[in-house]
C-alpha cells in the first residue's frame, strides 16, 4: 500500500441512531489501483460506502482524501473533489432517458459534457440506448448506466458498491473487464459479494466482520487465506 | 435483453395547446363586453399565480401551500406605495412587486427548504401554508395596512403620463407579461437547469452524488416562483383596485393548487387551463336560471365544496389533469438540455 493514499480513512465509527455499525475502522487507498471491501452480509460494507461518500456521517474518526480532511464535508463537496460513488441500488433516474441520465451526470461537473462519448465507449450498448426510458433498462443495462453516470464527474476514486448484484453472469463479465481497466487509470474501491470478480479487479483488499477491519492485505495473498473463507462462511 | 418501449416520432400537441389558447385570447377584448374582458383580464393574472405553483410543484417537486404570501405581500406593497407615496408607475410598482415576492420567497426557502437534510413535502407544505396564514393574520389586525378592509380604491397604474385602465388596454398589458413570463419559465424548464428539478423531483436524495448544491437549485426556482407571484399580486391589486387580507391567506394559496392541479401539473399550460376553466365554471354555474334557485343559493356560497369534490375526483380519476385528455405522458415530461452532438446525434436517428 502506497504512503500517501488517495484515501485515508482512520477509525472510523458509524452510527445508525443508538446502534453502532462500525468500529474504529481504517482503510487506504492508493491513487491507482483496485481495493476490494469483502464481508458476510451485515458485515459493514456498505456503511462503510455510505461513511466515505458522506451519506452517513461519521460520528469518530477521520477521512482524508487527496491530503483534505473531509470528515464533515457535505456529499456534493467529496463529489467535487473526485470522489464517485455509484451505489447498490443505482439510483438512476428511471422517467429519464439513458442520454438524460448522462447529462444529469455530466453537469455536475462542467467539463464532463465532452466526456459523454468517451463513457459511452467503454460500455457501447448504453449508446445504443440513448432515448430509450432508464426504467426499461436490464439491471446489467442499468449498472452500466450508473457507473457511466459517476464516470462523467471525473472521480479520481470510483467507489462502487455491489456492481454486479442482480446482473445476469454474461454482463457480469463485460463488468468486471471494464472496471479492471478502469483501476489502471484511476483508484477504484469495490464492495462485492462476488468473490473471485472482487480480488480479480484488486490489488488490496480488506475483508470485514461485525463493523471491524478483521483481514487486509495484498488480494493475491488473501485469495489463499483460511481466514478469508472462515470470514465469508453463511 | 429489455426493448426501446418509447421509439418513434413525438407527437407534439402540447405546442399546438399552447398557440391555439394564445390565438383563442388575443380576439377576446374586440368579442367580449367591458365586463368579460374585465373577467378575462383576472384569469390572465392568476394564471401567472398558478404558474408560480406549477414551478414549484409540477417541475422541482416542492409543495408550497403559501403562493399566496408572495401574491399578498408584493400587492400590499405596490398598494401602500401607491397609496402613501403616491407612485403609480408601471415601471417603478411591476419589478418591485416581483422583486418583493422574489425576496420573500428567499427568506420563506431558508426556513422551510435549505438545511442539511431534505426537508418532507409534508414539512415543506406545512411551513408554507403556516406562513401564509400568519401574515394573513398579521394583515387582519394591522390597521396600518387597513387591518380586515385591506386597502381599497387604489389609484391607477401609469406608464408615463398615460393611465392603464381596466379593460383592452390592461387586458393587453396582462396577456403580454403572461406569454412573457410563460415563455421564460418554458425555457427554463426546458433546458438544462430543468433537467435538474427533474432530478430533485425525482430522487432529490441522488443529485448530490454528481456534485449539485441541490438546496441552491430549489432555492433558486422557489425564489423565482416567488418572483412571478409577486408580479401576480401587483397586478391584480391594480386590476382590481383593491388589496385585502384574503389575498394572502391560505385560501387563495390552495386555489393555486387546485388550478394547477385541476389543468394538469408539470405542463405549465395546464396551469393557464386550470384558472380558466375553473373561474369560468365558478362564476358561470350559479347564473344558470334552470338549475332552479335552491341550487343557485347553495352554488352562490357553497362553490368551494362543488370545487373541492371535482378536484378530489380529477386527482383520483385523473391526476394527469385536464390536459391529459389531449398531450401524452412522454410529452408532459419532455426533454432537456442541448441536443448532444456528432456520434450521439447519429446513435439517436431512427
Amino acid at each position: 500500500m502506497a504512503d500517501n493514499p488517495l484515501l485515508q480513512a482512520e477509525g472510523l465509527c458509524t452510527y445508525y441512531g443508538t446502534s453502532q455499525a462500525l468500529f474504529d475502522v481504517g482503510i487506504k487507498v492508493p491513487s491507482r489501483g483496485g481495493v476490494a471491501i469483502l464481508g458476510r452480509n451485515g458485515a459493514g460494507k456498505t456503511t462503510l460506502l455510505k461513511t466515505l461518500a458522506g451519506e452517513l456521517a461519521a460520528t469518530r474518526g477521520r477521512i482524508s482524501f487527496d491530503g483534505t480532511d473531509c470528515t464533515r464535508a457535505a456529499v456534493e463537496n467529496r463529489v467535487r473533489r473526485g470522489l464517485g460513488h455509484v451505489p447498490q441500488e443505482h439510483g438512476i433516474f428511471a422517467g429519464m432517458t439513458v442520454k438524460e441520465n448522462l447529462l444529469i451526470g455530466a453537469m455536475g461537473n462542467r467539463t464532463g459534457r465532452e466526456h459523454i462519448e468517451e463513457v459511452i465507449t467503454l460500455f457501447p450498448r448504453l449508446g445504443q440506448r440513448l432515448p430509450q426510458k432508464a426504467g426499461t433498462l436490464s439491471g446489467g443495462e442499468r449498472k452500466m448506466l450508473a457507473i457511466s453516470r459517476a464516470l462523467l464527474g471525473r472521480p479520481h476514486l470510483l467507489m462502487l458498491d455491489e456492481p454486479t448484484e442482480g446482473v445476469w453472469h454474461g454482463v457480469i463479465e463485460e463488468i468486471a473487464v471494464r472496471l479492471e481497466e478502469l483501476s489502471k487509470e484511476m483508484a477504484v474501491l469495490i464492495v462485492e459479494q462476488h468473490v473471485k470478480l472482487a480480488l480479480r479487479v484488486s490489488q488490496y483488499c480488506y475483508v470485514m466482520d461485525r463493523g471491524r477491519v478483521a483481514l487486509a492485505g495484498p488480494s493475491d495473498q488473501i485469495r489463499d487465506d483460511p481466514e478469508l473463507t472462515r470470514l465469508l462462511a453463511p | 435483453m429489455s426493448q426501446v418501449s418509447n421509439s418513434g416520432p413525438l407527437r407534439r400537441v402540447l405546442p399546438v395547446v399552447e398557440i391555439a389558447l394564445l390565438v383563442l385570447a388575443l380576439p377576446l377584448p374586440w368579442i367580449l363586453d367591458d365586463f368579460w374582458v374585465v373577467f378575462a383580464t383576472k384569469m390572465i393574472i392568476l394564471a401567472l399565480l398558478a404558474i408560480s405553483f406549477d414551478l414549484v410543484w409540477g417541475y422541482a417537486g416542492i409543495m408550497s401551500f403559501g403562493q399566496a404570501l408572495f401574491f399578498g405581500v408584493a400587492g400590499y406593497t405596490a398598494a401602500l406605495l401607491a397609496t402613501k407615496s403616491e407612485v403609480t408607475s408601471i415601471f417603478i410598482l411591476l419589478p418591485l412587486s416581483g422583486l418583493v415576492g422574489l425576496a420573500l420567497a428567499f427568506v420563506v426557502a431558508a426556513i422551510v427548504i435549505f438545511g442539511k437534510r431534505i426537508p418532507s413535502v409534508v414539512f415543506v407544505a406545512l411551513g408554507t401554508m403556516t406562513g401564509s396564514y400568519a401574515v394573513e393574520r398579521l394583515a387582519r389586525g394591522w390597521s396600518w395596512v387597513g387591518g380586515q378592509n385591506g386597502i381599497s380604491s387604489l389609484p391607477r397604474l401609469t406608464a408615463g403620463t398615460f393611465e392603464i385602465e381596466e379593460g383592452i388596454v390592461f387586458f393587453y398589458m396582462a396577456l403580454a407579461i403572461l406569454v412573457a413570463i410563460y415563455l421564460a419559465v418554458r425555457f427554463l424548464v426546458r433546458s438544462q437547469f430543468g433537467l435538474v428539478l427533474a432530478g430533485i423531483r425525482q430522487q432529490e436524495g441522488r443529485l448530490g452524488f454528481f456534485g449539485y448544491q441541490v438546496q441552491s437549485y430549489k432555492g433558486v426556482v422557489f425564489s423565482l416562483a416567488g418572483f412571478i407571484a409577486g408580479v401576480s399580486g401587483g397586478l391584480f391589486a391594480f386590476h382590481e383596485g383593491f388589496v385585502g387580507p384574503g389575498q394572502l391567506g391560505p385560501v387563495l394559496s390552495t386555489q393555486a393548487v387546485l388550478y394547477v392541479l385541476f389543468g394538469g401539473v408539470g405542463t405549465l399550460i395546464g396551469a393557464v387551463l386550470g384558472v380558466s376553466v375553473i373561474e369560468m365554471i365558478s362564476y358561470a354555474l350559479p347564473q344558470i336560471d334552470s338549475l332552479g334557485s335552491a341550487i343557485q343559493e347553495f352554488l352562490e356560497t357553497g362553490w368551494p365544496i362543488v370545487l373541492g369534490v371535482l378536484l378530489l375526483a380529477t386527482v383520483m380519476f385523473r391526476p394527469t389533469g385536464l390536459i391529459g385528455l389531449v398531450v401524452g405522458d412522454r410529452e408532459r415530461i419532455g426533454t432537456f438540455g442541448r441536443r448532444m452532438r456528432g456520434a450521439d446525434a447519429k446513435r439517436e436517428a431512427p
